[in-house]
């Protein structure tokens, strides 16, 4: 499509106007409300709009207060067609077509409205250019090119395919439609019959498990039943003869029952004549105790009588032998007394005779100390005589040395020294160097100091001598120096010097040998002395204390004084031992005899007594008749005991016991039998009334039914899903496959606006589109931006290409006019210049119109023809 | 009885003729001259029918005028629940005899003949119920004639001859031999079986087929049990049922297989009373595969039902080049076929999916340009 030329009529601000396009870029310069907006308005109202349309928009097209029609008449190309298409609203509405070619012709209304759209149905893709247009004030944003099947179709060709028709759109919307019979759209749940059957199996499957529930608890019924019938035909069977034991067991309990009346009989007739016995028995008894009694407790009195006698020698012995023990003791504690007197005499004898040996070892020790302390008193007084110490004999032989060499000098003369070497050697005098060979000599007076080098291993000085009168004095010097401190030490010459020194220190040895005797481990003189002094008073006390002396050898007489006081000790403790035995003895015998006495007293006490009772009883009854009552009891009680043992043997013969058990244990049966019976009848009439109940609900052919419906609804649904696994392969494989290709279209799109951008943005310039072919983000010098943070010129100028580019792509099936409208306004200068570059270059493809109120945004475009909108409603075209 | 294959008419239908055959076998009867009619077990499905089931047959059997003698077998056994325990069952005249013991049944309208039996009283026997009554029974007297009934297993026709309810075949030998009784009727096998040389032990199978299992259904038997100079009985099947099941297995990987197995099932007869099981193998074309489905479809309605049976089919389904071109599919559309038909070529549930889903989507295709 390309447009040629566009006239408005009374159209909003503008009374009459034209405007001439070129086929390349035109800019429509003009002031703001100079009607360039009109011009896209009118443009879009006419191809879309009847011209009997009632909406506002087209009324307030014409303008206030003119009473005219508003009109917009277009002439352009399509295709082979070359038409000019007017539309007049709101008054005289009228619409009016000329085919201009390929073959005159003229239409008007609706006849010639549908045609046009016939025509540009037939050649352009008319969704694409009104999505490409940019109008004033619109976003730069994205563009909608999902109902463009020219672009689709270009891209694809442009990537090479064959291109997805309408067959293939129509097959992707039938398998949508076939998809969405089963699932949603959006969740992919199941929906429609699918669900439908699902939850029909599910509530199939809950019936059928119920129904098997019911079925297996009616199951339970019979099988309980039969059960508890067997258990009811058991007991019946057992029922008569548990009760016949019973009877037989009662009847035998009651024969038993007599023979225990019996029984209790004899044993009350037993029990009376053992008593009757007892007590017989028992006077007879208490009778002969009592004469035993009497008879014994006479004989105790007669030996008690005895004993008292017996008692009395024996404490009369023991008085005498306490008497005797006494005085022994007595005896004895006076040789001890003797015997410990003559050992403290032996002992004090001792002692005297060890403090005197001791005395003497003292005074000899006092002697000793005495006599090393005079010599040492002598060595200290030699010592201070010999005054020539270690120091003074040290400074003699030194000066003595000193003079001897100094006299020495003084006698000397210059020296020649020569050396002969015997082997090669190199000699170093001052700074000359020489080597000698073996044999060769170095001759060398001492009258110039000098030092030889020799081979670096001996240095020999030479050193000349001094002038003799100095010498002369330096002797002087030394020599009265010597006397001086040869007169200080009190001795002639340096011999005796030395000689004296030596004696000093022999004298000084013998001191410290003295001083080290007298020092190690001897007592002082004067202590020595007090302890003598100690002593002499000590041996004096003794001496004055001893009444008699001993004679002979002390130590002997010692030992034997203790052995014989020892002795004396043990006597004695034997005769005091002697003498507590018998007073014990004593005591002991005295205590007897005083109890035996008073026990003769007692029993004659109770003799009498006992003797008074036995003649009590006597009186009452006489032993010969009590005698004879004892053989009637006696006889009496085994008559009893026979008739009791005869009635024992009836009872223990009839097993009362054991039938006791039985009839106990059948009664026992019995009631529980009939207890269970009448459980079981119980039971089974409840079995019977739920089985009635249950059976009348025809369970069988119920769960049957159910079984056949869940099994259709199982092989219907199975073919469903089968079905809808298909569908649903079928939409995801389509959508998947759609995709990839939306995808690979959208790169040839990409491609052509990335070649403009490098020449605006520069060579690093990249894009990414989506796969509804929209901006996604920019690419510049390796930063990556979203689309929707970039800045506003950035955008613009980014949208502005991505509508060309889509315009160029199509330009070559189908051309469309790409119309600006107030564009760049955030482009920069230098932008500018590239982007009218890139307008410049994409008008040799496609029909650009650009609508301006800033020319200067435009100048850079070089081809381009500019028309100038006035306010006056004329128009200036010029061509630049 | 319900079969879950069929649904709807078809099962009230068969439930009708089952009932109905009741009065067809009083004809069968009277056109061969039968004295009596024994029933060896399940002649209901179980104890827990419908009350209005077991009011409809005891009804029909009240008019039936012949004597007849029911054995209790697994399906409606004597135990607490039993059919026959109902009030409408002991309500039936005296010549409708339920076997409940092992006791010998005689009638007034029967003379010269005695009828044993040995009823099940639970599903689950733990002994061999006809061999404990051919024990127990004395010599036949001269002149009379004695039908033994009892259901279950025989032992020589089992695998497995373990368990303790098989009828011992030998006892049965013994029985006869010892001039016991003069025939033995078995129930529980579904199919005529001739059971013993001697020609007097018979199962009688099913008067109307009730499953595909089945060998030679729909039928009774009619006995002469008399000694007579033949030591084997006069025995001879009769047609009674009229309902078929079919189990038809076909190749169908072409055209033809498809018409071939369109023309079989259009000569099949009575088509309300068959039910068809297909078994059907191959690989079919998307074309084919079509016009398969499109016949099954068809045939459905037909017949008292018709399925493929699963576990026996084989059928794959291979979308062939030719198709492919012929739907000239372009751009994504023909991406996906070409992704779906590689998947095909694989085996498992997801080439199973491809497969479907190029069959629907040829479908689709063609749909579009037809």
């Amino acid at each position: 499509m390309q447009l040629v030329r566009i006239k408005l009529l009374n159209w909003r601000g503008v009374e009459s106007a034209e405007i001439q396009f070129d086929s390349g870029i035109t800019i429509v310069e003009g002031d703001n409300e100079a009607g360039k907006s009109s011009f896209i308005e009118a443009l879009n109202l006419l191809f879309r709009e009847r011209d009997s349309t009632k909406k506002q928009e087209l009324k307030r097209v014409t303008p206030k207060g003119v009473d005219a029609a508003s009109t917009v008449e277009v002439e352009f190309i399509a295709g082979v067609y070359h038409l000019t298409y007017s539309k007049t609203f709101n008054k005289k509405t009228a619409t009016t077509l000329f085919i201009h070619k390929p073959t005159m012709l003229q239409l008007i209304g609706a006849e010639a409205h549908d045609r046009v759209l016939q025509i540009l149905d037939e050649t352009i893709d008319f969704s694409l250019w009104q999505a490409i247009q940019l109008e004033q004030g619109g976003e730069f944003s994205q563009i909608n090119f999902k109902n463009s099947d020219s672009l689709a179709q270009a891209l694809d060709n442009a990537v090479g395919g064959s291109g997805a028709g309408e067959g293939e759109s129509a097959l992707f919307q039938k398998a949508k439609a076939e998809y969405l019979k089963y699932f949603t759209e959006r969740a992919g749940k199941e929906t429609g019959e699918l669900a439908e059957l699902r939850a029909l199996q599910k509530s199939l499957q809950q019936s059928g498990s119920t129904l098997e529930g019911s079925l297996a608890e009616l199951e339970g019924y019979v099988d309980d039943s039969a059960r508890v019938a067997d258990q009811l035909k058991s007991l019946q069977e057992r029922l008569p003869t548990i009760t016949l034991n019973v009877v037989e067991y009662e009847k035998q309990i009651a024969e038993i029952g007599t023979i225990r009346q019996q029984l209790s009989a004899c044993e009350s007739q037993v029990q009376a004549c053992e008593f009757n016995e007892r007590e017989i028995v028992r006077h007879i008894k208490e009778r002969e105790d009592l004469t035993l009694e009497i008879k014994t407790l006479q004989v105790t009195i007669s030996s008690g009588e005895k004993a008292v006698e017996d008692l009395e020698k024996v404490f009369a012995k023991a008085t005498q032998g306490l008497a005797n023990a006494t005085k022994e003791r007595e005896s004895l504690l006076l040789s001890r007394q003797t015997a410990e007197r003559k050992l403290r005499g032996v002992e004090s004898s001792i002692q005297l005779r060890d403090r005197k040996l001791q005395l003497e070892n003292l005074e000899q020790q006092y002697q000793q100390q005495l006599k090393s302390h005079r010599e040492v008193l002598a060595v200290e007084t030699e010592l201070t005589n010999c005054r020539v110490d270690d120091l003074a004999v040290t400074r003699i032989e030194k000066l003595e040395q000193q003079r001897r060499e100094q006299q020495l000098q003084i006698g000397g003369q210059s020296a020649k020294i020569r050396l002969q070497f015997l082997q090669a050697t190199q000699v170093e005098q001052g700074d000359d160097v020489k080597n000698y060979k073996a044999g060769e000599d170095l001759i060398t007076d001492s009258a110039t100091a000098s030092t030889l080098k020799i081979d670096n291993t001996l240095s020999v000085e030479i050193t000349p001598a001094s002038d003799s009168y100095e010498l002369t004095l330096a002797l002087q010097k030394t020599v009265e120096s010597l006397n001086e401190l040869l007169a200080q030490c009190g001795v002639r010459n340096v011999s005796e010097a030395i000689a004296v020194h030596r004696k000093r220190s022999e004298l000084t040895g013998r001191l410290r040998e003295l001083k080290r005797a007298s020092d190690s481990g001897q007592v002082s003189v004067d202590s020595l002395k007090q302890t003598i002094a100690a002593n002499e008073k000590a041996i004096a006390e003794i001496e004055q204390a001893q009444t008699d002396n001993a004679t002979g050898p002390l130590e002997e007489l010692q030992q034997v004084g203790r052995r014989r006081l020892e002795e004396q000790e043990q006597s004695l403790a034997a005769a005091r031992d002697m003498r507590d035995q018998m007073q014990q003895q004593c005591a002991a015998a005295q205590t007897k005899l005083e109890l035996c006495k008073q026990g003769i007293e007692s029993q004659v006490v109770s003799l009498k007594k006992l003797e008074s009772q036995l003649k009590s009883l006597e009186s009452k009854k006489s032993s010969a008749e009590l005698e004879a009552s004892r053989t009637k009891a006696a006889s009496d009680l085994k008559a009893a005991r026979q008739s009791h043992d005869s009635a024992k043997a009836a009872l223990t013969a009839s097993k009362s016991s054991q039938i006791d058990l039985l009839l106990d244990n059948a009664k026992q049966a019995l009631q529980r039998a009939q207890s269970e019976v009448h459980e079981l009848d119980k039971q089974q009439a409840a079995n019977r009334a739920r089985l009635d109940q249950m059976q009348s609900e025809g369970l069988h052919e119920k769960h049957q039914s159910v079984l056949a419906e869940y099994d259709d609804i199982t092989a219907r649904l199975k073919q469903l899903d089968r079905r809808a696994q298909a569908a649903s392969k079928l939409w995801k494989t389509l959508c998947h496959h759609q995709r990839q290709a939306q995808l690979s279209y959208a790169r040839p799109l990409a491609e052509k606006v990335a070649s403009m951008g490098k020449v605006v943005f520069g060579d690093s310039f990249s894009v990414e589109l989506s796969e509804s072919l929209n901006i996604v983000s920019r690419t510049l010098n390796g930063t990556t931006v979203p689309f929707d943070d970039l800045s506003g010129g950035a955008r613009e100028q980014l949208g502005i290409l991505l509508r060309l580019a889509a315009a160029q792509l199509v330009s070559k099936n189908e051309a469309m006019p790409l119309i600006l409208d107030d564009t760049l306004g955030h482009t920069d200068a230098r932008r500018l210049e590239t982007m009218g570059a890139i307008l410049n270059s994409a008008a040799q493809t496609a029909q650009i119109v650009v609508m301006t109120c800033y020319p200067a945004r435009y100048s850079y475009v070089g081809g381009a023809k500019v028309v100038k909108l006035q306010h006056q409603h004329g128009l200036l075209e010029t061509e630049r | 009885m319900t079969r879950y294959f069929l649904k709807g008419e078809a099962q009230a239908r068969f439930t009708q003729d089952r009932i109905d055959l009741i009065p067809k076998l009083a004809e069968l009867c009277k056109a061969h001259q039968a004295e009596f009619v024994v029933v060896c077990g399940d002649v209901f499905d179980s104890n827990h029918v419908a009350p209005q089931t077991i009011v409809r047959a005891a009804e029909k059997l009240s008019r039936f005028p012949y004597p007849v003698f029911i054995l209790p077998g697994n399906h409606d056994p004597l135990n607490a629940a039993s059919v026959y325990d109902s009030d409408v069952f002991k309500a039936l005249p005296e010549r409708i005899m339920v076997i409940r013991n092992k006791k010998i049944h005689r009638s007034a309208a029967l003379p010269g003949i005695e009828v044993v039996g040995a009823p099940w009283f639970n599903k689950q026997p733990t002994t061999d119920l006809c061999g404990q009554l051919l024990e127990s029974l004395e010599p036949v007297a001269k002149g009379v004639i004695r039908i033994a009934l009892a259901h279950g297993q025989l032992d020589s026709l089992m695998p497995d001859t373990s368990h303790p309810a098989c009828i011992s075949k030998a006892t049965i030998n013994k029985a006869l031999a010892s001039n016991k009784l003069h025939y033995v009727a078995l129930g529980d096998r579904h199919s005529v079986t001739d059971s013993d040389e001697s020609g007097r032990v018979w199962y009688s199978g099913t008067p109307v087929a009730t499953d595909f299992t089945e060998i030679n259904p729909n039928k009774v038997l009619l006995v002469d049990a008399s000694v007579g100079i033949d030591p084997r009985a006069r025995v001879e099947v009769i047609d009674s049922g009229s309902w078929q099941f079919l189990r038809i297995q076909e190749n169908t990987d072409t055209t033809d297989d498809l018409t071939r197995l369109e023309n079989r099932l259009a000569s099949i007869e009575n088509k309300e009373r068959t039910s068809v099981s297909l078994a059907l193998s191959g690989a079919l074309s998307l074309a084919t595969n079509a016009a398969l489905e499109l016949l099954i479809e068809k045939s459905r309605d037909l017949f008292a039902s018709l399925r493929m049976d699963e576990l026996r089919s084989d059928l794959s389904v291979v979308p062939e080049q030719l198709e492919y071109e012929e739907l000239a599919l372009s751009g994504y559309a023909r991406s996906s076929w070409e992704e779906l038909a590689e998947r095909a070529k694989q085996s498992g549930p997801e080439a199973e999916a491809a497969r479907d889903a190029l069959a629907l989507m040829y479908r689709l295709a063609d749909s579009g340009k037809s």
